[in-house]
């Protein structure tokens, strides 16, 4: 049974008078499977807002089918089986880290054991422990995303639902969420990700769906939209030149045609992030989010301290299904590049 | 229930930081503090009291709806506004149990409040009536008849429709019956003839109550007759009468001779003896007025029977019981508005909706007359009788609406010592907090479950 289900969902704004203003969302069908990370990409209006609310139960389709672990998103039994973190931040600002997370704690029905130590390891997981008195209005948007996040998974959640999630964030926070969210995939959680960030999105998401004005334009695992399968990368240490020149010779004549040939670059994101590693152990202090401090017990594959909790996974969130047809297929389609990649690469026989 | 008070402490704590509500409360301190200080009673103990607890928490009740009306529908509307509500409902928390929780913190708001200031209100209330400053005979006269607990009793009934229907049926059998008047409206005006009739004595003459007691009625000194007249002169004027007041049987009847304005309210304290014995009490008046003055006792409220049946204490806490189901209900009227509408719309519907429920005389008397809507309006050119119809409807579905929810001021009642029974209490609980909470309630749910709280116009 897919996690969420959307069956030609239209979703049509109408003005006060009733008449029909804008058509948000327009025959959207769409599948999100346990386990999975699938994201919501397109432009600002191209309805990814729209489509969560409705999935969260904010907004109510025109028309079409939306259901949500099987029931409809209004069901509080669905609802308490999901985190949802918005946009914006729209948490109480005269509330601390601890009185926001009981608080919502208590809406999913936690005892006071299992807020308190829930919340004890979402702030020190999220490097707010030591702001965990001060109140939520006075966090810089960084820290209150922060705790958005860490209130959509107090009930540890099986639909995590996060609307811009890295939006606010430095490249270590967005780095955290990214770590969290295939965490969490792994526990077999299904994460739904809306994002202006593609960089992100394809850091993360199994599947993408690219919506523009209402609708799908493309939708799939992010190999089979991104590679493409006429040309290759390789690899390989940097060569004297004179073994360089042979090697593009050897290609050139299996190519027929002239190979590109640069330095790999490394990533701004990594590159950044070891910069402020680096300076953390020279000692420097932030006022501002602490460095993350790995994952919640409750929220980790393996948690010692959690053993109860996890007699209960296995019924509560069983291990991901097989992966089905089309991720599959993908993967022969990689296996098969390989192959011809190896092939390219052999030496020549000597004549 | 974990997640009705988690919103109920967080609609609490939203009510506190709403500065409207933290301005009507600082008013209500200066209120509670001041009034008693500021206004002058008639310098009677009986004066005094009475300004003390009914202008003083008559007050703070009037403080704690606005407020109430106010942090209501924001409850609701401002969360939607602020989109704070887009975390709540995303969470696994019914429509009722979202309602449920705003107005529990909004009575809790309430109750807490009001506490504080009817227990200040009796500190003063005590400090400034202690022995030490009181004569011996203001205090004999606070014990006796200011702070009680009196029962106000009613007649015994009389057969007034049955009078007046052998009255018709005498003009049927003699062929008098007007024929430009509705058999309806002639049986009414015997009806009032009939009531006038038995209240009316003549100069020299003597008019005959009975009253039935309730169990409880405790032993007094003294115990008082209210009474509302008019009488057939004008202007202010003194009326000497005298009253017979016994058991029908054993006991002893006493006789009180008193002066008594010939106009309005006023009462007779008769000696507590007088109760001794066993059946309905007696009470008789006799119009012995040097001048020869006809007295109209009123038809309504003509004579009550004051006796003490309780404490104070436990009479001011029922007030208080009383206060608190009428904010209740005004907590769920400005929820319920603020689940309907956006934040300045609903406060002004709820509003409107407090002061049509303030002139349910009016709406009585539209509802009850039989002349037409229009016909009252001389020189305006008639409309449809359809529209007269309709009119004269929706007056009568108004009156269904508000009239039982109406009481009498249980502040007011405290502050002249009337008795106010765990009945009256419970029946208030009923009407006002299970039932007319409990429709609005339904209807908030309704629309709540209805409606699209992330639309963009929100």
């Amino acid at each position: 049974m897919p996690v969420v289900e959307a069956r030609a969902v239209t979703k049509v704004f109408r003005d006060f008078w009733r008449r029909p203003k804008v058509r948000a969302v327009d025959g959207l069908s769409f599948e999100v499977r346990r386990g999975e990370v699938f994201g919501l990409l397109g432009p600002n209006g191209s309805g990814k807002s729209t489509t969560l609310k409705m999935i969260l139960g904010l907004l109510h389709p025109t028309r079409g089918q939306l259901a949500v672990l099987g029931r409809s998103p209004r069901d509080v039994r669905a609802k308490a089986r999901v985190g949802y973190l918005p946009e914006e931040s729209y948490l109480y600002p005269y509330l601390t880290p601890d009185e926001t997370l009981d608080f919502y704690g208590r809406l999913f029905d936690l005892d006071a054991r299992e807020r308190k130590q829930r919340t004890a390891q979402l702030l020190e997981m999220l490097g707010l422990q030591h702001a965990r008195r001060r109140t939520v209005g006075e966090f810089s948007k960084g820290m209150a995303r922060r705790i958005g996040l860490a209130q959509a998974l107090i009930n540890d959640p099986d639909l995590v639902v996060l609307d811009e999630p890295t939006s606010g964030l430095d490249p270590l926070g967005c780095r955290q969420v990214k770590d969290l969210i295939l965490t969490l995939a792994q526990r077999g959680k299904t994460v739904l990700v809306s994002s202006h960030q593609l960089a992100d999105v394809e850091d993360v998401c199994d599947r993408v769906a690219i919506l523009y004005n209402g609708r799908i334009q493309a939708m799939g695992s992010i190999p089979s939209l991104l590679e493409d399968t006429h040309q290759c990368r390789v690899t390989f240490p940097d060569l004297p030149a004179e073994q360089m020149q042979r090697l593009v010779a050897a290609l050139r004549a299996a190519l027929g045609t002239e190979p590109g040939i640069e330095h790999p670059r490394r990533d701004l994101e990594q590159f950044f992030l070891d910069v402020v590693e680096q300076a953390r152990r020279a000692g420097g202090e932030s006022s501002g989010a602490a460095p993350a401090q790995g994952v919640a017990a409750y929220l980790q594959p393996e948690a010692p301290a959690e053993a109860a909790l996890q007699t209960l996974l296995p019924q509560i969130a069983p291990e991901p299904e097989p992966s089905s047809a089309a991720p599959a297929a993908d993967a022969a389609a990689l296996r098969a590049a390989d192959e011809k990649l190896k092939q390219l690469l052999k030496p020549d026989k000597p004549s | 229930m974990r997640s009705v008070w988690a919103i109920a402490l967080i609609s609490l704590r939203n009510a506190i930081r709403s500065r409207v509500v933290v301005l009507l409360l600082a008013i209500l301190v200066l209120g509670v503090i001041g009034i008693p200080l500021t206004v002058k009673s008639d310098g009677t103990l009986a004066g005094y009291v009475q300004i003390l607890v009914r202008y003083t928490l008559g007050f703070t009740m009037g403080v704690l709806m606005l407020a109430t009306v106010w942090a209501g529908c924001a409850a609701v509307a401002s969360e939607i506004q602020r989109r704070q509500i887009h975390l709540l409902i995303t969470k696994p928390v019914s429509a009722a149990q979202l309602w449920l929780g705003k107005w529990l913190g909004l009575v809790i708001l309430n109750t807490v409040v009001l506490a504080v200031c009817a227990l200040v209100t009796y500190g003063l209330l005590r400090w400034n009536t202690r022995a030490e400053i009181l004569t011996p005979a203001d205090r004999q006269l606070l014990a006796a008849e200011i702070i009680v607990a009196r029962a106000r009793l009613a007649p015994q009934p009389f057969a007034a429709e049955q009078r007046a229907q052998q009255r018709y049926a005498a003009l049927q059998t003699r062929n008098e019956l007007p024929t430009n008047m509705a058999p309806a409206a002639i049986f009414k005006a015997l009806l009032n003839a009939v009531q006038i009739e038995a209240n009316t004595i003549q100069p020299g003459g003597r008019l005959t109550w009975r009253f039935d007691l309730p169990p409880g009625v405790s032993a007094t000194p003294t115990f008082q007759l209210r009474c509302k007249v008019a009488s057939a002169l004008l202007g202010p004027m003194s009326m000497t009468g005298r009253w017979v007041v016994g058991r029908e049987r054993g006991g002893a009847a006493c006789e009180v001779v008193a002066d008594h304005p010939a106009h309005g309210q006023f009462s007779v304290s008769v000696p507590g003896r007088a109760l001794a014995g066993e059946g309905a009490v007696r009470v008789e008046y006799h119009n012995i007025n040097e001048t020869p003055v006809t007295l109209l006792f009123d038809v309504e409220s003509g004579l009550r029977l004051l006796v003490p049946v309780g404490g104070w204490v436990p009479n001011y806490l029922r007030a208080l019981l009383i206060s608190v189901c009428l904010l209740a209900l005004i907590a769920a009227l400005g929820i319920t508005a603020g689940s309907l509408f956006s934040m300045p719309v609903a406060a002004f519907a709820t509003f409107q909706t407090l002061v049509i429920f303030n002139t349910a005389g009016m709406v009585h008397s539209l509802a009850t007359r039989e002349a037409s809507f229009a016909a009252a309006l001389p020189g305006v050119v008639q409309p449809p009788g359809w529209l007269d119809e309709a009119m004269s409807w929706f007056y009568r579905g108004l009156e269904l609406l508000i009239m039982p929810m109406q009481n009498d001021d249980p502040l007011a009642m405290v502050a002249t010592g009337e008795w106010i029974s765990w009945g009256d209490v419970s029946w208030t609980f009923a009407k006002q907090v299970v039932l007319a909470s409990g429709v609005l309630m339904l209807l908030a749910v309704a629309a709540l479950r209805r409606r699209e709280l992330a639309l963009p116009t929100d």
